[in-house]
């Protein structure tokens, strides 16, 4: 029972036709009675389509997502959290923004790594050192590096360190008086029994996982360059070592999570 | 799947439309900087159009997963979205290339541009538990693949045949006879 206009009602109905086509078709509704009523119909079907109701999505998506994201290069920073007795502390000729700047911002870094990463901290921190109430400090504002890139992904960080690669600790001793080297060796060991247990986590354990990874590689990052700047500065020292420190203790507790998951047999 | 309440994370409808462009401009300005609370509140603004868009343009088991992908690929992104269109635009666009190569990485299914009015066949008899937008959402779920495709794009979404033609790799014409196709299967499930 097809004639030829049935074919183009709904190019009518949406004014797609040529003004030629549509005066016809506008001619045969009519005289056909049986394209009228499927316009009519068809009518009905495009508003139902443009009314359709959102469903919400579950409410647990957001927190799904906030565990997947990669932390900024320039990443928030809590308010009123910038110790004035810092800047006292910054010497003439140093970048004094930067200088005392760094402690807070490898707090701040925790701090966002505490928030987004409730899961595996949650799970986590029975064996960890608590973390002090700076890191629970309400996470808003910005701070930006004078000269650093707006954003910049970890890839490129990696890819283009703008400070020296860390010294092998026999060549250059004097360089970095630091023990990152053994570190260095433990997060690497560690990384390569993760990669070979992950499996045994869920995704967003490990989602969740590789968020907080990011964030400290973040705050190690950032650290290593105000050292590179004020190779002197103590404090920025102290700050390396333990946000290494945390790294391993995190991909510790994460492998020993993937172990334990594996002896259970499911998570 | 089950829709569980709105939290906050989650705005009714109605208050989907509401976000002021400027307000998303700025939230997006901050989040490209960093700012995870702002990009928070661009969830909130527009994360049930998007959900739901993945929802109808795949299933509802996989658009938890897809929808998460949208957003995380969108923080990647948003150094690119320069504020010309609006964020919700940009965001939408980005959302459906997103679906469009999951499905093509999934080989979920391919998309099908032949002849196939079978398909409902086998759809069930009037559902008397199932009120009557439930029942034409899951006619539109068991359209033949292009048609539902075009649909969603045109009729739900209000994009031209131009566009969806380029996002799908079809001619304009094509994508108008698909439409024509999804509304006459459709109309049969009007008043069920
Ligand atoms: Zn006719």
């Amino acid at each position: 029972m097809h004639d030829a206009w049935m074919n183009r009602l709904s190019e009518y109905l949406d004014e797609e036709l040529d003004p030629e086509e549509h005066k016809a078709l506008e001619e045969h509704l009519g005289v056909c009675p049986e394209c009228a009523s499927i316009l009519a119909e068809l009518r009905q079907v495009r508003a139902r389509g443009r009314d359709l109701e959102d469903a919400p999505p579950p409410a647990s998506l957001w927190t799904r997502i906030e565990a997947g994201i990669v932390p900024r290069r320039t990443i928030p920073f809590p308010e009123g959290a910038i110790a004035p007795k810092r800047a006292a502390e910054s010497g003439p000729g140093r970048d004094r923004r930067l200088s005392f700047s760094v402690p807070q911002l490898i707090a701040a870094c925790l701090a966002v790594a505490l928030v987004s990463g409730g899961a595996v901290f949650g799970l986590l921190r029975s064996s960890g050192p608590p973390l002090g109430p700076l890191a629970r400090a309400p996470v808003s504002g910005v701070m930006d590096r004078p000269g650093a890139p707006r954003t910049a992904p970890a890839g490129e960080r990696e890819a283009a360190p703008l400070v020296p690669a860390e010294p092998a600790s026999s060549r250059a001793p004097a360089a970095n008086t630091l023990s990152e080297s053994p570190h260095e060796e433990a997060i690497a060991e560690l990384r390569k029994a993760l990669a070979r247990e992950r499996d045994r986590l869920d995704p967003a354990t490990i989602r969740t996982l590789e968020s907080n990874l990011a964030i400290i590689d973040l705050a190690i990052d950032q650290a290593k360059r105000a050292l590179a700047a004020d190779p002197a500065n103590t404090y920025v020292k102290e700050h390396l070592a333990d946000t290494m420190r945390r790294k391993v203790e995190l991909l510790q507790r994460a492998t020993m999570l993937a172990s334990a998951s594996s002896a259970e047999g499911s998570r | 799947m089950s829709y569980s309440g709105g939290g906050v994370m989650t705005p009714s409808k109605d208050s989907e439309g509401t976000p002021s462009r400027s307000k998303d401009r700025e939230d997006a300005a901050l989040a490209a900087r960093g700012d995870v609370r702002a990009f928070a509140r661009l969830y909130s603004g527009h994360s049930a159009r998007i959900f739901n868009l993945a929802r109808r343009m795949t299933t509802s088991e996989s658009a938890v997963d897809i929808t998460q992908d949208i957003f995380l690929r969108a923080w990647e992104k948003l150094g690119t979205f320069r504020g010309e269109a609006a964020f919700g635009t940009w965001l939408h666009r980005l959302a459906v290339n997103v679906i469009l190569a999951r499905r093509a990485a999934l080989r979920v299914e391919k998309v099908r541009f032949r002849e196939n009015d079978g398909a409902l066949d086998s759809f069930p008899a009037k559902a008397g538990s199932w009120d009557l937008s439930m029942d034409f959402e899951r006619a539109i779920e068991v359209l033949p693949e292009g048609a539902k495709l075009v649909f969603v794009l045109y009729d739900v979404e209000g994009y031209q045949h131009e566009e969806i033609a380029g996002m799908l790799g079809i001619s304009s014409g094509t994508s108008k006879a698909q439409l024509h196709r999804a509304r006459m299967i459709l109309r049969r499930h009007l008043t069920r």
